[in-house]
């Protein structure tokens, strides 16, 4: 039972359940545990929420002339097991702005997932009367955009202030 | 089993944590599925089928589980949206919960070290065991529990603070 191991034991249970790297039987084996403990639940959901702030760390969003502009602190890759993949969908796709900047200066590798969310992001922006933009994409980045056809849908700039004009057009 | 209100409230919590691991935040049904399962909890309660009522969590995620194979072997056999339908935003969190997480996080790990910032990565997102994380930063056991700990801490008052509040707004 989860709660009568040691904590530590307890907290590396929690960090597989969140991180999504138990297996199918262990994850239902500690589902059934945490619906009929209290303490362990809390201690889940505590521990999520450190996890959203980890997640959160690499992903910067201010306002730039009523344009959302979104940052990597440090360098990134958007592939699948990326937690910055995820990071940039709720960044995007759960918030309300319709007008967003993607800084791809710190992107250092982009695979299918990557793309995808991209795509995912402008389909979702459109929908919602608005626009997605890229900015400052590495060179092998920005000729993965134009090899895919994804830069004649995203354009990208080398100059904030000129990307959030172009918002204005 | 007490099954009082508060009770209840907090099942369905945990319920709808399961039920948004498992099917997303992008899904519109969330709240109709923890209901599903609430209810057939109940109904099974009620006829005694539960044999080991202090062991209830098990039987509930029986139940749950099952409520959510039954809605993705539904979703599969129901035609797809017609493309120009508009598309639900219920699954998107609402504006409420986003500003909550937001300020919890400003709160919870500001002052956080790198060093210890990057061993929390390691446990929660890249789901490596303590015992690497140990081996790769050079440190012991006892360090590990302190920078995971002192971490834990300051999350755990601000948990308590949105728990207080989310309380006081149902009553």
């Amino acid at each position: 039972m989860v709660c009568k191991k040691e904590p530590i034991e307890r907290e590396g249970v929690i960090a597989k359940y969140l991180s999504r790297s138990m297996d199918s039987e262990a994850v239902e084996e500690f589902e059934g545990h945490y619906l009929g403990c209290d303490e362990c639940f809390d201690e889940l959901r505590v521990s999520e929420r450190l996890a959203a702030d980890l997640r959160a760390s690499n992903l910067t969003w201010k306002q730039s002339g009523g344009v959302s502009v979104l940052q990597f602190k440090a360098n990134a890759e958007l592939t699948h097991s990326a937690h910055e993949l995820e990071e940039l969908r709720r960044e995007v796709l759960e918030q309300s702005d319709s007008r967003v900047i993607i800084d791809l200066s710190r992107v250092t590798r982009i695979d299918s997932a990557g793309l995808g969310q991209l795509m995912s992001c402008y389909s979702h922006l459109v929908k919602n009367r608005g626009a997605l933009k890229v900015l400052n994409p590495t060179p092998e980045i920005r000729k993965l955009l134009d090899m895919t056809g994804i830069s004649t849908l995203i354009p990208s700039f080398e100059d904030e202030h000129e990307a959030v004009r172009s918002f204005r057009n | 089993m007490d099954l009082n209100e508060p009770s209840i409230d907090r099942l369905r919590l945990k319920l709808r944590y399961k039920v948004l691991y498992h099917v997303g935040h992008n899904c519109a049904d969330v709240d109709d599925l923890v209901q599903e399962s609430l209810v057939r909890f109940f109904r099974a309660e009620q006829r005694n089928q539960i044999r080991n009522t202090e062991e209830f969590g098990a039987f509930l995620n029986g139940v749950c589980r099952n409520v959510i194979l039954e809605y993705r072997r539904r979703v599969r056999r129901e035609p797809v949206m017609e493309p120009d339908m508009p598309i639900p935003d219920a699954g998107t969190r609402p504006e409420a919960e986003i500003f909550e997480m937001r300020d919890a996080i400003n709160n919870g790990l500001a002052e956080l070290a790198e060093r210890d910032r990057m061993i929390l990565r390691a446990l929660y997102l890249e789901g490596k065991e303590k015992e690497d994380i140990c081996k790769e930063w050079n440190m012991s056991d006892a360090q590990f529990r302190v920078v995971l700990f002192r971490a834990k801490e300051r999350f755990r008052r601000v948990y308590s603070a949105e728990m207080k509040r989310t309380t006081a707004s149902e009553h």
